[in-house]
């Protein structure tokens, strides 16, 4: 698990499926997120540590304003999420990231494609801004 | 027809030691037993897609895991009949143990360097062992 407390981190948590290329490019998207693109305000745990890790990893999402990024449509980090941890604040495929970009899919299970993976981390650095914002309202 | 054998990797994104697991499974899956291995989104565990849990019920697994939190075993153990079989980097380092961790240039998540390849090796060595006995086991 990467976190770090602090008020102002989103929590970001990918898929990373490791039987798609969109799941590699999950787990690409959230590492650039946390070296790059948004350092001090990205803490992301392992999805699969909602079943076996403890009760402080379970509340993650309660912790953190939450997005998933999951690689296909069965929403395997939002489900995942929402039924161990708590409700997601914003609940993203990368099919329909792409979509939005007017991207195609680029890339390997084994290996992603870094210019497609810094686009799709930008368009979630945006809804992790958009997030923020919503938050300093309240 | 023999039963095709479940390689879940942990992934883990904290660390290269989830890359290591992962890696290790594809060099496994798709180029050193693509007829026998299957491989399977640990993910689709959390959420508890029924088709991966019927293919859990149905076959014997590995789980691959980067760290002591053991994710991969754990959700495996919750849903299928048997244990998996459990391969850790800490085993190799204890198989190993002409491997120092603290020695070898791993790399970061995104990009394994000369010594997390070589573990990426030495884990699906072992990986093609245990898919073998789990062959005779079945014979």
């Amino acid at each position: 698990m990467s976190e770090k407390s602090s008020p102002k981190r989103i929590g970001v948590i990918g898929c990373c499926g490791e039987d798609l290329p969109e799941g590699t490019l999950t787990r690409a998207v959230v590492r650039i997120l946390m070296e790059e693109i948004k350092p001090d305000e990205t803490a992301t745990i392992c999805l699969p540590l909602f079943l076996a890790g403890d009760e402080q990893e379970r509340t993650f999402a309660q912790r953190f304003p939450t997005l998933t990024l999951d690689g296909c449509e069965k929403r395997c980090a939002q489900i995942g999420t929402e039924k161990y941890s708590h409700s997601v604040a914003c609940g993203l495929v990368i099919s329909d990231i792409l979509k939005e970009l007017h991207l195609n899919m680029k890339g390997t299970k084994e290996e992603f494609d870094l210019d497609l993976a810094r686009a799709v981390a930008m368009k979630v650095a945006k809804r992790m801004d958009h997030m923020q914002r919503k938050r300093r309202k309240r | 027809m023999k039963r095709p054998v479940i390689i879940i990797p942990c992934s883990g994104i904290g660390k290269a030691y989830g890359t290591i697991c992962r890696e290790a499974a594809y060099e496994v899956v798709e180029k050193r037993k693509p007829q026998i291995s299957h491989l399977l989104c640990l993910a689709l565990l959390v959420k508890g897609d029924e088709e991966a849990i019927t293919l859990l019920k149905e076959n014997p697994a590995i789980a691959l895991d980067g760290c002591a939190k053991r994710c991969s075993y754990k959700n495996i153990e919750r849903v299928a009949p048997k244990p998996p079989t459990s391969l850790t980097i800490m085993n190799l380092f204890q198989k190993h143990r002409d491997l120092n961790p603290n020695d070898l240039n791993l790399g970061t998540v995104l990009n394994l360097e000369e010594g997390g390849k070589r573990l990426v090796y030495l884990l699906a060595d072992e990986i093609c062992r245990q898919i073998e006995r789990i062959e005779n086991q079945d014979e």
